[in-house]
């Protein structure tokens, strides 16, 4: 009988294997997060559920933030079941390996809630994911907005390798360079894990520096502003100097703007360095060592050829790793991410081999 | 090598050192500052002035961060060879005989856009009326003793945006008079600059021709919230690196909100928040408005398309690329024949002279950047 061949399984014949660094899980219902609670707090979460600063005031372009294909057919939130997930990026894609990054949230204002609840979340992909599917690895779920909550649950979590880094939010309370976080840098650098900061959040504050804009395309473009604001301050608060062996993995946070940034950190730093003696050496040297950043989704510049510009401006071939963010509406297709066509050598390193060093598969 | 006072020593090959003084010169950021509160007290009504005397100055909101001594002022300008001592004064920036001699005439600046100082934190004083009367004082100051003694000058107005009608009426005091240009707002603020709170003080600068200068100033003080989206950070170089966040807010808003499609003469200056942040902005912005814009249907056209038609980017604190081909292609890939205007930032510490702050320009570029993007942009 004549099938017809989709779009996914063309490419799968075609394609070496993939590696995605952003995957999106989520529970098919808030009852399904009761059974991994502590005992103590499943009666008060049953009743209650989490109270925090609410990232959603802005309309999502669709509900979830989710692909229209991406809603399982057998019920639940797009990312709620393995089986469609398999079906839809898993084997059409031919994913290698993908990682979770599970986006419910762990910055509840009730701190000891806001562990109680990461630490469940993270039992719950070990019994529903990572066991099933020996394709996907995780990141860890943790209470970031409190660093030795945040220690503790890595410490106990990180023991399975199936979970690969440590998950913080783009939009947090402070800057993340603060001391506050610093047991939480320790404990990921005691496990010899990276930590991704993925786009999102709500520390509470306006979102920009010039207050509350109106829009979902503010909200949207302005998550690089984010971005910035967390890697000026992981450089100039001296956290790599405090752990030279700490990794950093930036998730959905674009990469446009990041060779400027170098170029006026580095600049302002030159005039500036009495003000931050604990730093040795250039801001950009610290990014160029430090940091990785996943590709989805990217600025799409006016001229192709100014992708590649953007790519030397960079300098940071090595740690570009290809995310499709599944399952949401910005989802990047294996085969179309990138606006250019990239030297083939290139192109496997960003698709798989920069992952793959980075988090040992 | 270049002997100008305050021009500094050129690192990068290629950059010439050199200015071009046949070609013109517009400054779109010179700064002047009063020598004490005192010098406003004959422009401000009695309440105001005991309010001062009482209360121990101008109550202009700090952020608390460092920032470098003596008042951010260029540090050559206070050595002998300069002969700042010439000058009676013993601040930088409010000496109008030295702006003259140690800039205007030396760089052969045709025009000088003064910006002011302080005074952008009235935007975020509590009282707005007390705002209103120190803007209003320091525009008759600056009319005074800057405006009406050389002709090169032309000035951004200060206004306060805590009471929009207020601002209107400011405008519309001295709004028409042909040396006001522009208005001067501060980066930090309660709401970036796209929302309906500000267009009547938006449809007051159309009519009077008036370009929306923003520069930075209060971010994190006052009335106004975290100069960063995720709070306050620790070091004052931290807070240089959210002027140009705080710039793409502003940006991302004016367009997003309507504002160039409701007031299509308005142009925006942008002054001191660096300026290659633009190149990944309009990329990323193009990108969300395809998949975006029925949330926003009164955004008509691609977003970098108002930003090159109604957005001006002053050049200080200019940055240098790895190398200069790459530096070329940041210009190519931001529009810079239409976007970019030379910005001083005179008389401060990070000033950017006009000599040794660009590698040598195809000359078409060098006209647009120097001079006839901000004279198109002023009418002058």
């Amino acid at each position: 009988m004549a099938t017809t061949l989709t779009r996914e399984q063309t490419r799968t014949r075609v394609k070496p294997a993939v590696i995605d660094g952003d995957i999106h899980n989520d529970l098919p219902s808030p009852q399904a997060l009761l059974p991994f609670l502590p005992a103590e707090w499943r009666d008060y979460h049953a009743r209650f559920g989490t109270f925090g600063y609410s990232a959603t005031a802005y309309p999502r372009i669709n509900p979830n933030a989710a692909r229209h294909d991406a809603w399982p057919p057998g019920g639940g939130n797009p990312g709620s079941s393995l089986t469609f997930m398999r079906e839809q990026l898993l084997d059409a894609w031919n994913i290698e390996y993908g990682i979770l990054n599970c986006l419910i949230g762990a910055g509840a204002r009730r701190l000891d809630q806001s562990a109680a609840v990461a630490q469940a979340i993270n039992e719950w992909q070990v019994a529903t994911w990572l066991d099933p599917e020996p394709r996907l690895r995780a990141s860890l779920v943790v209470p970031y907005e409190d660093g030795q909550l945040a220690a503790a649950e890595i410490d106990r979590a990180a023991r399975d390798r199936r979970f690969v880094q440590v998950l913080l939010i783009a939009r947090t309370a402070e800057p993340l360079g603060r001391r506050k976080y610093w047991p939480l840098y320790e404990a990921a650098v005691r496990n010899d894990l990276p930590i991704g900061i993925h786009f999102g959040g709500s520390g509470g504050f306006p979102f920009t520096g010039a207050g509350r804009p109106s829009y979902y395309i503010e909200d949207h473009a302005g998550m690089a502003q984010a971005f910035q604001s967390q890697v000026v301050s992981l450089v100039c608060e001296g956290v790599f100097e405090q752990f030279p062996t700490l990794k950093i993995v930036m998730i959905e946070g674009g990469f446009a703007w990041l060779p400027p940034l170098m170029w006026r950190l580095d600049a302002a730093y030159g005039r500036l360095r009495a003000e931050t003696p604990h730093l040795k050496r250039l801001p950009s040297e610290y990014i160029r060592e430090h940091f990785w950043i996943t590709t989805q989704p990217m600025e799409e510049p006016t001229k192709p050829a100014q992708f590649h510009q953007l790519l030397d401006q960079l300098g940071m071939s090595d740690r570009l790793i290809f995310a499709t963010d599944y399952p949401h509406w910005d989802f990047d297709a294996p085969d179309q991410a990138f606006p250019v066509r990239l030297d083939p050598d290139l192109e496997r390193r960003i698709m798989a081999d920069n992952a793959k060093g980075l988090y040992k598969f | 090598m270049v002997t100008v006072p305050g021009a500094r020593p050129i690192t990068a090959p290629g950059w010439t050192g050199q200015p071009r003084l046949d070609l013109g010169l517009v400054d779109c950021d010179v700064h002047q500052g009063i020598k004490q509160p005192e010098d406003l007290y004959p422009y401000l009504p009695r309440v105001y002035r005991e309010q001062m005397i009482e209360q121990g100055g101008m109550r202009i909101p700090g952020s608390g961060y460092f920032n470098v001594p003596q008042n951010a002022g260029r540090t050559d300008l206070a050595a002998a060879n300069c002969d700042a001592t010439k000058h009676s004064t013993h601040k930088m920036g409010n000496s109008y005989e030295q702006l003259r001699d140690e800039h205007l005439d030396l760089w052969h600046v045709d025009y000088a856009l003064l910006t002011g100082a302080g005074v952008y934190g009235a935007s975020v004083l509590p009282d707005p009326d007390f705002a209103a009367a120190l803007c209003r004082a320091f525009n008759d100051w600056t009319m005074e003793h800057w405006i009406a003694r050389d002709e090169r000058l032309i000035m951004a107005m200060a206004v306060s945006t805590s009471d929009p009608r207020l601002a209107v009426r400011e405008i519309e005091r001295i709004g028409a008079d042909p040396r006001v240009r522009a208005i001067m707002l501060p980066t930090g603020n309660r709401m970036p600059y796209g929302n309906r709170f500000y267009h009547p003080i938006w449809e007051a600068c159309e009519r009077h021709g008036l370009v929306i200068g923003i520069h930075p100033g209060n971010e994190g003080a006052g009335l106004a919230g975290p100069p960063t989206g995720v709070g306050y950070p620790t070091y004052y170089i931290e807070t240089r690196m959210a002027r140009p966040q705080m710039a793409m807010a502003h940006a991302v808003s004016l367009i997003a909100e309507g504002v160039f499609e409701k007031f299509p003469r308005l142009k925006v200056l942008i002054d001191e928040c660096d300026q290659f942040w633009a190149v990944g902005l309009m990329w990323h912005m193009d990108a969300d408005w395809k998949s975006l814009r029925d949330q926003t249907p009164w955004v008509k056209r691609l977003p970098s398309e108002y930003f090159r038609e109604h957005i001006r980017v002053g050049s200080q604190p200019m940055l240098e690329a790895a190398n200069n081909e790459q530096f070329l292609c940041m210009l190519d890939a931001m529009h810079a024949d239409e976007t970019l205007v030379y910005s001083s930032d005179w008389p401060h510490w990070d000033w950017d002279d006009p000599a040794t702050t660009f590698p040598k320009l195809p000359e078409h570029l060098h006209r647009r950047v120097f001079a006839d993007n901000a004279r198109e942009m002023f009418g002058l």
